[in-house]
This record gives C-alpha cells, structure tokens and sequence, in this order.
C-alpha cells in the first residue's frame, strides 16, 4: 500500500490555506522501512511569537516530566528565543528539537543500543533496556537529549507509557501516532493553533509536502557542518 | 638475589582501626550509591546540562592510575629493570584494585546499574563505552592472570605476559580518552590528542601513587627500603611529568589558535571560576611545575621528603586533569544555533551550566577510594605481596 | 588449625544469609498467615487470545518478543498488546496482580505503562506498580 495523501483546505479570509496531512498508511503489523525517511520542516516566519502549542501538546502526548527545576525539567520540544547579532534585531523563536540525524551521534554512542535509529529514520530510545549512562545526552550537539533525574507519580496521558528515573529519553517523532496516520503532536497542534508552520512528511517521497519544500532549497537544517544529516529542516533562520 | 615475600601480621590496633575506618568510609560511599540509584539523581549536582560529574571524572583518575600501576609492574620484566622486581606484585594488585574501582564508580553512576549485564549482551563496536566495557573486563582478567604467575614464580612467563599486560593498559587508557576525544558536539571534548594524553598522566599518577604507597607500607610495617629504588622510580616520574605537560601545552595552544574556540578555551582557562583553578592551580602549579621542580633539582629530587611532596602534589594534579577534562566541556553551553544570540529558553539552552559538586557524589569517590585501601590493607595480610625488604641490586 | 573458626563462624553468616527471607519476614510480620490461591478474572470475552495454559506460561516470552517487535521495528499486533489484555481484563488487581502477588513478583512494566489496578484509577491518581 502506498501513502495516502489527505489533503485539508481551510478557507481563510482571502487567502486559501491548504494544510497537508500526510497519512502513512503502512499496515500495523509490517515492519517500518527504509523506504521512508520521517522529517519536519519548520517554518519560521509563520512561527507566532509567544506560542508554545507545539511544546505543550508534546509534554501532554508523552508524559514529558516537569519537575518546576530548569536544571533537570525534561523537554522533548522547546521554544527558544533567539536574536541575530544585528544591532537592533528584533526577538524572534524557534522550536528546538531532535533532529533525526541519519549519522545521530547518540545513536552511535549507546553502549547498549538502547538508542537506535528505526529504519524509517526515527531516533528512539528503548527504555527497556537503557541502562542510564547518559552517553547520548553528552554526545547530542543539539542538546536534544533528556536525562529523567527524578521519579514522577503521575502522568497525563494514560495511553502512553511514562518513564522511571534512570534512563534517558527524548523526541520520537511520535511514532505511536505517525504509525497508526496521524502528526506528530507538536505538528498537529500547531496546526490546530492555525500557524501551520510545521509540516510533517517523508522525506523520500518527492510528492509529499515536506520533500517539496526541503527542494526549495530554502530549507537549510541546523549545523550542516557536522555531516549528520538531521531530517529537521528550518526556513527563514 | 632473590626476594622473599611476606604476609603482615595485621593485628597491630593502628591496623585495626585503619581497617575499621577504611570500612565505615566504604559503607558511607555504598550508602551514597544507594540513594543516587533508589532516589534519582537529582540528590546529586548532575542535570541536563552537566550529566556527568564526579563519578565520571574519578572513573577516568582511577583508570588512569590502574595503567600506570600496571606499566609501572612491568618495568622490571619487560623494561629489564630487575631491580624493581619486589614490587611488581604491589603493582599488578593495585592496577586490579584500580580498575575494579574504575567499574564501581561508572556503573554506580549509571542510572540503572541494575541492568548491568546490557552492555556484555548488546555489544555496540561503534560505542566507546562499549568497547571499553570489553577491554576494561579483559584487563582485569589479565592483572589477575598476570598476578597469579607473578604468585607462581612462573618466571619464563613473566615477560610475555607483562607485554600483554602493558599493551592492553594502553589501549585500555587510549579507549577512556577516546570516549571524549570522539565526542565532535563539544569543543573541549572533541581532540585527537586524548588518547595519547590520557596515557602519560595515567604514567605520572601511577608511578606517584606508587612511590607513595610503597613508602608508607615499608615505613608502616618496618621493612627496609632502600631509598635508591625510590629514587629511581621518581627519575620515571619526573620525564613522565613533562610529557604530561607536553600534551597540556599542544592542546590548549592548538585550541587557542582557532576563533571558533576562542571563547571556550577563554572559558577553560581565565573566567569559568572553579575551572581556571583547577587548570592553573591544580594541575599547572601544584601538579606539573612544582613536583618538576623539585624532582630535577639535584638535592631535592634525590631526599625521600622531597619525592613524596612532589608524588602527592602529582596525585592531587592530575585528579584536577581529570575534572577539567570531564566538566567544563559540559558547563560550556552547545552552540546549537551558531551565529545567533539566544536570549531565553525554558532548557537553558546557551546558558553556562555552573555544575557544583554535591555531597553525594563526594561521598561515593571517597567511598570507593576507601573501599580500594580496604582491599589492599587486608591484601597484604591474607597474601604474600609485600616483600621482606627491598635492596638495590649490588653490582 | 587456626583457620577452623573462620571457617565455622563464615558458614555460620552464611546459613544467617541464605536463611534471610524467612527470618526477617518473620521479624517484619510478613509472614502469611494463610495463603489464598489465585484467581485471575475476565469480566468478559469467551476465550483469551491463546488458550488460558499456555498463555500463563508464555505471556512472559510474548511480551518480551512484541516489545522488541514494536519498539525495534514499528510493528503494532493488536491482539499481543497491553491495551488488548485491558478490554477483556480491565483491571490489574483482579488479574495480573492475582498470580504475581501469590508468587512474589513484582514485573516492572507497571513503573512505566498503565494499567488500572482498581476500576476508576487513573494516572494522575499516582497509582502505579
């Protein structure tokens, strides 16, 4: 079965705003293939300042821990605020997250394979059999990668597994929905929130909306120069 | 002329109550270890900026002063010094005791040690820590091989294995440097020149803790030392004093050359507070320049007293390597966005880390520490490793 | 022989040690009083995905198997989930927890993922394995 694509037009004011959901129609019990590539391309411009819809589906979706201490408070997404050099820049955000590099440094790191990348180019970690030497997170050059350093009691999403203290964790591009046809959380949210500045997609597929505007040639990913080949691309840096 | 081994008395009360506080220490780490692992390590200064602390960087000062010991045993049969031969079993039990500490310290400091037998299961070559889970498990097997033919008096089978020995200790240290020498994502970290540089501090602390050791066990259980031998062994110390210096000196250079750098190496060495201490106070001052002062002057570098300054300032200098080594590579914030300034973030991103030791992780090094001068305390009572008396050979 | 004692006195701690379950149960007063045996329940459905013995014997196996399966590879089998045991057994108390109480055991899956000790738990109750 190929991908199905589902294509949702919102009437906006003038303008029409076609968000395109890509739905991965792959059958539940095959095994995911290489013959994707999953990435999200974020675009900046369309970024609202002063929204974190992205940040605070993820942390409802996947039991994200906040423990109210930025030292050790878990984010699998955030928004950082960022300026240019310039003098006189103006403020702007960028949400900040793994990146899926297809060389990922954590992934090479693990002494146990716990962090792996699935072969449709997902990074995840397998908290079955992590053993909490934290390698990952000091191998990540986009500081991705979380450490859970304290134990929670309870979660909010009951369909979705928390995590004891002890292991490490971090964005899985929400395989658990991309595999069943939904967006990643972050991705549905922000379209939710009508910004529409994240799209989710395969990047092997050239007809997929994400594989068009990585074409563009005006998506660029972060730190090109490390050779890791993310699949999280950014336009208007 | 050879040697005669002896077991200690050990019931001396001085004896006792060293063994005594040795083990309310070691129970006091344990417990340490215990509350990191049922608690979380939150108790500890760790966090998603720094994740690995103290544990991590004692691992790194007890592999190292393993290998030195282990080089160290070996100089009598595999360097032909036989006048040295008396202390190769002191040596090879200290390099065992070492690097099962060394083990203690990082799995202590995973966060579930309780699946301790993932990394034998799930061999990942392309993972340093992985393969050094290999190599420090085989070394330890070969102290232990090399011990027993040391105990044997096997002495057609000394060399062959005091080469193997010596090898697999270098490759063993290489692979330790390499676990952040392979780490591009931070500039500290990142350098071809760990390995290497890993090795002559690893020299110079296990010769110096060496020298140490030796001196306190002859002084304490009255046999005699002759003071030549020591003083030989610190002639070692002193050339593997400067070329510790040597690598110090290329590295930081070679990263104060680059721009890209500059504000990390500024950072390592002038306005990261606790780090500039420790790299110009600990390890410059009190463990490069002042225990090669002494050692090359020719009165100071020929007394016992002045050896056993410059081996203690060593060992507390290259332990401030090791720190300088492991944390400010962490402080320093990730350039992940290049080029831009960040003005806020929830993940403290761009901001300094400011990691403060806790007591918890005090508490699990001295612990450790303690544990290996338990084992060696109770060692020399329950084995033959101390000699009777060490005489330079006459010629 | 002067090691005899220490000889003696190491099998004395040892026999100490290994006879510990039941000492210091006693000492802690977790000593049963009787044993009841017990009775795994389904509120409803006719048969379990495998038949009841074998299941008993492999559930272990199975889930350790789709746990790779779905972790590793992405491959989702409904009928092997979690969240299937939970339409036929919806509670863990009167289930899972019957056979692993009795024997002693405390699998940790239930540290992580959820599954309703009593009717009406829900995570933000904070009850967990």
């Amino acid at each position: 079965m190929g991908a199905a694509t589902a294509v949702g037009v919102v009437g906006v004011g003038a303008a029409v705003q076609r968000i395109e959901l890509e739905a991965a129609e792959r059958p539940s019990d095959e095994a995911a293939s290489s013959k994707n590539r999953w990435g999200i391309v974020i675009d900046l411009d369309k970024c609202a300042r002063g929204c974190t819809s992205c940040a605070d589906a993820c942390r409802t979706e996947n039991n994200v821990p906040l423990y109210g201490n930025p030292k050790i408070d878990n984010y699998w997404i955030r928004i950082v605020t960022f300026k240019d050099p310039a003098p006189n820049a103006e403020e702007r955000q960028i949400p900040l997250l793994c990146n899926h590099c297809e060389y990922a440094p954590c992934a090479h790191v693990c002494p146990v394979a716990a962090t792996f990348k699935r072969a449709d180019g997902v990074t995840l970690v397998d908290k079955h059999r992590c053993i909490g030497c934290r390698y990952c997170v000091i191998a990540c050059p986009y500081k991705a990668r979380n450490f859970v350093f304290q134990h929670t009691e309870e979660w909010e999403n009951p369909d979705f597994p928390k995590r004891t203290h002890g292991v490490a964790e971090g964005c899985h591009l929400c395989v658990h929905r991309i595999d069943r046809g939904d967006q990643p959380a972050c991705v549905q949210a922000c379209a939710d929130a009508e910004n529409g500045a994240m799209t989710f997609g395969d990047l092997k597929d050239p007809s997929s909306a994400a594989a068009r505007l990585v074409a563009t040639s005006r998506a660029h990913v972060l730190r090109p120069e490390l050779g890791l080949k993310p699949a999280v691309y950014y336009m208007g840096l | 002329m050879t040697t005669y081994f002896r077991t200690i008395e050990g019931r001396s009360p001085r004896y006792l109550l060293l063994v005594a506080i040795l083990a309310l220490l070691s129970l006091w780490g344990l417990w340490a270890s215990w509350m990191m692992f049922t608690r979380g390590h939150n108790i500890t200064g760790m966090n998603n900026q720094v994740p690995w602390g103290l544990p991590i960087a004692m691992a790194v000062y007890f592999i190292g002063l393993s290998a030195g010991s282990l080089v160290l045993s070996a100089i009598a049969s595999v360097f032909g010094q036989k006048q040295y031969k008396p202390f190769s079993r002191i040596a090879v039990y200290m390099a065992i005791l070492l690097i099962i500490a060394a083990l203690a310290s990082i799995i202590l400091d995973w966060g579930r040690p309780d699946r301790i037998i993932h990394p034998f299961i799930y061999f990942q070559p392309r993972s340093m820590f992985s393969v050094n889970t290999f190599l420090y498990s085989m070394y330890m097997v070969i102290g232990v091989i090399y011990l027993w033919i040391l105990f044997a008096e096997k002495d057609a089978w000394v060399k062959p294995i005091g080469i193997i020995a010596v090898v697999w200790a270098i490759g063993v240290h290489t692979g330790t440097g390499m676990i952040f020498g392979f780490i591009n994502a931070r500039e500290l970290f990142h350098s071809a020149l760990l390995g290497p540089s890993f090795i002559a501090a690893a020299a110079s602390s296990g010769t110096a803790l060496i020298i140490l050791l030796l001196l306190a066990t002859f002084r304490y259980t009255e046999r005699p030392l002759d003071d030549s031998l020591v003083v030989g062994l610190a002639k070692y110390l002193r050339v593997f004093i400067l070329v510790v210096m040597y690598f110090i000196f290329c590295e930081n250079v070679t990263r104060s050359y680059m721009p890209a750098f500059y504000h990390a190496e500024r950072f390592l060495l002038f306005h990261g507070g606790q780090y500039p201490i420790a790299f110009w106070g600990g390890l410059v001052t009190i463990g490069l320049v002042i225990p090669s002062i002494i050692l090359f002057h020719p009165r100071w570098g020929q007394s016992i007293q002045g050896i056993v300054v410059a081996s203690i300032m060593q060992v507390v200098g290259v332990l401030a390597e090791r720190y300088i080594i492991v944390l400010p590579g962490q402080d320093l914030p990730l350039e992940n966005l290049p080029g831009k300034i960040i003005v806020s973030s929830p993940f403290l991103d761009g901001q300094f880390a400011h990691y403060r030791v806790s007591l918890p992780e005090i508490a699990q090094g001295v612990g450790i520490i303690a544990m290996v001068g338990l084992a060696y305390v109770i060692g020399l009572k329950i084995f033959a490793l101390l000699p009777q008396e060490a005489r330079a050979i006459e010629h | 022989m002067q090691s005899t004692k220490w000889v003696i006195g190491s099998l004395v701690v040892f026999g100490v040690v290994l006879l510990s379950p039941f000492w210091v149960n006693a000492v802690t007063g977790h000593l049963a009083k009787e044993v009841k045996a017990p009775h795994p329940e389904a509120v409803r459905g006719e048969e379990c995905v495998l038949p009841e013995d074998e299941m008993r014997q492999v559930h272990m196996k199975m889930f350790m198997h789709t746990r790779d399966d779905t972790v590793r590879s992405g491959i989702r089998v409904e009928k092997t989930s979690l969240k299937h045991c939970q339409t036929c057994h919806p509670t863990r108390g009167d289930f899972c927890d019957q056979c692993h109480d009795f024997a002693g055991i405390k699998p940790e899956c239930w540290n992580c993922h959820f599954y309703p000790q009593h009717a009406g738990d829900s995570p933000k109750g904070g009850h967990r394995g």
